[in-house]
């Protein structure tokens, strides 16, 4: 069985490596990259399982990466779970109808992580 | 206006342009907040503060970037942010101050790390490694003991700031806390390069289990530090290749780092691997020639299988030339069958690397090559033939001389002069007496590898050709016979009309035929003279080493051209006369930077001269 | 041979004309690919040669226009990078096939053309489309480049197999015709590619080059530094219809360079669109 390939998107190196390293553990292979442009280049070079994209970035930030995501030509229906802080509620509306699947809030729960990933990736939503 | 006055427009201003911002759409933003940073001041710091709480996403991510760049104008209001009652508000104060740096903020973000709101602190916990300060130590130390995520950001910090108080606690973590921690303490350790420790790491993970060992092997390697790299082999040998390669299998790594792990390995899993690097690299590039360069080091292993890897096409180029940097043949059954299957660029490399790489005298690659149909392949052959004096190719190589790209003709041509003289020289004669300007050109290209008795009767034929170009080359040819005796009276054409060539003026200055200084001088007197040809007129000159010339090259130097001024510094720096300097000086500080290159250049020489002043 | 302080005007003198940037460690490069002009010229120094091309008079441009070969070499070839002309098929099918028809036909360039592989096979793609679909549409493909011998081979049409080596059996026998190992591209695709030279750093010679509908600019942006571009980059914003769309080299990315520009990600590939 190939390993599934999960793209960590995020301006923190330091959040990239931390859920990376969740993410290792559990087999999966990791690509990272540090804002929304950045990501869709990335997913134009690699086969992409499923997206981890934080909300506030420069250059590009999680919203809008979601929406070139659903109105692109590249499996628009990759899973996307998105990170955000309790205060972004008002947002998550609009996330939501920008097309993410899943949030999660920060500070990040390992187990939670996982559990959000699997039952994307399995096929739940 | 008054300062105040000026201080309320500067308001105004920025005033306007934060307040467009907000309706602006992606590409005008992108030109305000260039604007905006370009001309910092404290109330725009204000005003953009402001922006943080806005919905808009892309918005409020612009502000953060204009902050980053421009607080500094008001630390105190940077400051301020940590103590807003929105926790995002806080966390952007935190990102900003860490790239701002600013040492006023340190305590405060200290106290931030003890703040109740996690994301807050965690933040926090990120800004202070960015600060070189030892201060932050201590809190960070007490954080280790939190939960991961804080700890995590806590660990990276402590390895930023470098201060080896750390590494009792580091090394703690390392050992007994969860994988993910264990992870980031293992890399904040490896960065501290002390030797001691890294001991003990190696020697933990060498007692692993053997999923656990490859993630952590994976993180050296990430690293990219060779000492513990190398440390690390000390301790596992060649069972450190399996994670190497399954590890960079996984990661795109860059080349030069994964072969320059890979080459401490004698086997021919990490020969393979190197190969595979290297097909995926622009063979133009230095880079590449560092890995090949790598790769060469494991000719042991690699040598034995090279009818393996030769039957991979995309293997063929870097095995070729990494043939040709060790002095390894190839035989020449083996050698031809690639180059009859290979793309092009292998087939023009083998070519260029026969002399290298073939055992025999190539004779069947040679001819094959002569057949081919790119333009390249085919010089190289016939070029080879002749240094190899292949006479039983004599035959094609004359075929070539006569028809084909030109360049492959000239080669074909001096090959030809090699192997067989009388054949050249009356294909030569046909040429110059029956051919085409093509054909005319072909044999004015050898000229240099014929003597000048023997070129007189062509070049006498051509010095009257009809084609513009033919006869421009003949003139450059017979240039280099100046000095000859027999060609006097063609000499005495070329000069009947129209301006001298250059590479006439420049044999005359290398050959110091001082006859021709008359000729010369009038040159550089003649105002109606064609510029170039007063240059090197003036260069031909300062070869004689005529001390006598002195005057000739200053008043040069008043002419109006920029090129014959550099001309005339150039000749009166050769001639090494210390009064020139005073007449140089001035140029040294001319506007045009090429005058004042050449100024500034003969000023160094002239002062270096010895003798009169 | 060639000394650094050489490298340096020379350089410096290629970056101001092309924008072509040469990197310090790019220096042998350079020196190899002007040998034979030295040569050629009768010059024995790079220091000759680079006043050769300041005060040569009427003679520089005609030099410039040897320069320009040299320092560009493309590697280029027929149906180059799949997922690129994949999402080139989408964008056409999608948008003006089954779209808006534009009334002018469509308007397509090939910025940096080279030897015409590129501009010629967008020709054959459409044509293709064509064939396949039952509609068509007028269009044109402009090819430019900085090398004059470059667009000289491109406008003869003739390709040895090499440059056809990923080209379908099909397309080479409905398109090309082949002798003794060359294929020449039959007049049918020809007089869609209109060939021209232009400099892309030179903002006025765009004026020819507007309200385009597609740009591919593949082969190109690796010469420029950031700078250069920038400039390139906005230029060719510039000349687009809004609307349009832009391919550009695959190890290239706009990320820093221009946020005028709506990414628009393929399999294997990201497009940018005009906003």
């Amino acid at each position: 069985m190939t390993m599934k390939r999960i793209l960590i998107v995020d301006d923190s190196p330091t959040i990239r490596k931390l859920v990376g390293y969740v993410l290792k553990k559990k087999g999966y292979v990791t690509e990272e990259a540090e804002d929304g442009m950045d990501a869709l280049e990335r997913l134009g070079a690699s086969e992409i399982d499923l997206v981890i994209v934080d909300l506030n970035m420069p250059t590009m930030d999680g919203i809008s990466f979601v929406k070139n995501l659903r109105n692109g030509y590249y499996n628009p229906d990759l899973p996307v779970v998105m990170l955000t802080t309790t205060s972004d509620g008002d947002l998550k509306e609009e996330a939501l109808e920008a097309g993410v699947n899943m949030f999660l809030t920060k500070p990040i729960q390992p187990e939670v992580l996982i559990y959000k990933i699997e039952s994307l990736l399995a096929g739940g939503l | 206006m008054t300062k105040r006055e000026k201080a309320k427009a500067g308001d105004g201003k920025s005033n306007e342009l934060v307040l467009a911002l907000k309706e602006a759409d992606d590409f005008t933003r992108a030109k305000i907040v260039e604007k905006l940073v370009s001309s910092p001041d404290k109330a725009m710091v204000q005003q953009v503060v402001g922006l943080l709480e806005q919905k808009n996403t892309s918005l409020r991510m612009d502000a953060l970037d204009i902050l980053k760049k421009t607080g500094n104008c008001s630390i105190e209001t940077i400051i301020q942010l940590l103590y807003h009652h929105n926790e995002d508000v806080r966390v952007y104060g935190c990102e900003v101050l860490a790239v701002l740096r600013n040492s006023a903020s340190l305590p405060y973000l200290i106290e931030k790390v003890r703040e109740d709101n996690e994301n807050v602190r965690n933040a926090a916990i990120m800004a202070l490694g960015e600060f070189n300060d030892r201060r932050s130590v201590d809190v960070l130390l007490e954080v280790l003991e939190q939960e991961e995520w804080v700890a995590f950001s806590a660990i990276y910090s402590l390895a930023k700031i470098g201060s080896r108080k750390a590494v009792p606690a580091l090394l703690n973590v390392f050992r007994n806390r969860g994988e993910e921690l264990s992870l980031a303490a293992c890399e904040a350790l490896i960065s501290f390069r002390d030797s001691e420790t890294i001991d003990q790491l190696v020697d933990f993970i060498d007692h692993l289990e053997r999923d656990k060992k490859n993630t952590f092997v994976g993180v050296i390697i990430e690293q990219g530090d060779d000492q513990v790299f190398q440390r690390l082999m000390l301790k596992m040998g060649n069972d450190l290749l399996n994670p190497l390669l399954n590890f960079l299998q996984v990661e795109k790594r860059k080349s030069f780092e994964s072969a320059s792990f890979l080459v401490h390995f004698k086997h021919r899993d990490a020969a393979r691997a190197m190969l595979n690097i290297l097909k995926d690299m622009d063979p133009e590039e230095e880079e590449y020639v560092r890995v090949l360069a790598l790769f060469m080091e494991l000719q042991g292993v690699w040598s034995l299988d090279l009818e393996e890897y030769l039957s991979i096409d995309e293997y063929v180029l870097p095995i070729i030339r990494a043939c040709a940097g060790v002095g390894r043949a190839i035989d020449e059954p083996l050698l031809l069958k690639t180059f009859c299957f290979t793309q092009l660029p292998a087939k023009r490399e083998i070519m260029k690397q026969l002399g290298k790489i073939s055992n025999g005298n190539g004779y069947r690659l040679i001819r094959e090559a002569m057949k081919d149909s790119d333009g390249h392949v085919q010089a190289e052959a016939v070029a080879i033939a002749g240094t190899m004096s292949l006479r039983e190719l004599t035959g094609d190589i004359l075929l070539m001389a006569k028809k084909g790209y030109p360049d492959v003709r000239i080669k074909a041509m001096l090959a030809l002069i090699r192997l067989d003289l009388a054949m050249a020289l009356a294909a030569i004669e046909w040429f110059v007496n029956e051919g085409n300007s093509d054909d005319k050109r072909t044999y004015l290209s050898v000229t240099s590898h014929l003597d000048a008795g023997t070129n007189y009767p062509f070049l006498k034929e051509l010095i009257t050709d009809p084609d513009d170009k033919v006869r421009q080359m003949t003139i450059r040819v017979i240039g280099n016979y100046v000095d000859h005796e027999e060609y006097l009276d063609l000499f005495r054409e070329v000069l009947k009309g129209g301006p001298i060539p250059n590479e006439v003026l420049k044999v005359i200055g290398e050959k110091k035929l001082t006859g021709f200084r008359q000729l010369l001088l009038n040159i550089v007197a003649d105002p109606l003279q064609v510029v170039w040809t007063k240059y090197y007129a003036l260069a031909a000159l300062a070869g004689f080493a005529d001390p006598s010339l002195f005057a000739v090259f200053v008043s040069a130097l008043k002419e109006k051209n920029n090129l014959i001024k550099i001309g005339a510094l150039k000749a009166l720096s050769e001639l090494r006369d210390k009064r020139a300097i005073p007449h140089v000086r001035p140029y040294t500080k001319s506007m045009d930077q090429d005058l004042k290159t050449a100024a500034l250049m003969a000023v160094e020489r002239l002062s270096q001269a010895e003798g009169v002043c | 041979m060639l000394t650094g302080q050489e490298f340096t005007l020379l350089k410096d003198f290629i970056y101001e004309k092309t924008g072509i940037y040469f990197a310090e460690n790019k220096m042998y490069l350079l020196e190899s690919r002007l040998a034979n002009r030295l040569n050629e010229l009768s010059l024995s120094t790079f220091e000759e040669y680079y006043y050769h091309l300041k005060f040569g008079g009427s003679k520089t441009e005609q030099e410039i226009t040897y320069l320009y070969d040299l320092v560009t070499t493309n590697e280029t070839s027929f149906f180059r990078n799949p997922p690129q002309l994949d999402a080139f098929k989408i964008v056409v099918q999608k948008n003006y096939l089954n779209g808006t028809r534009p009334d002018a036909g469509l308007r397509m360039w090939s910025a940096g053309c080279s030897t015409g592989e590129e501009p010629y096979t967008l020709a054959i793609m459409m044509l293709e489309l064509f064939a396949h679909s039952n509609v068509s549409l007028p269009f044109t493909i402009y090819g430019t480049d900085i090398s004059s011998k470059a667009l000289e081979s491109a406008k003869r049409a003739v390709f040895n197999n090499y440059s056809v080596r990923n080209t379908d059996k099909g397309i080479l026998s409905k398109y090309f015709v082949e002798d003794k190992g060359m294929y020449t591209l039959k007049d049918s695709v020809k007089k869609y590619v209109s060939l021209d030279f232009l400099n892309l750093m030179d903002a006025s010679s765009y004026r020819k080059y507007r309200q385009m509908d597609v740009i591919f600019c593949r082969n190109v942006l690796i010469y420029f530094d950031e700078k250069g571009k920038k400039t390139v980059i906005d230029n060719l914003y510039e000349s687009l219809k809004p609307g349009g769309f832009l391919t550009i080299g695959h190890a290239e990315s706009l990320h820093n360079i221009s946020r005028g520009f709506k990414p628009l990600i393929f399999p294997g590939t990201i497009a940018y669109q005009k906003g």
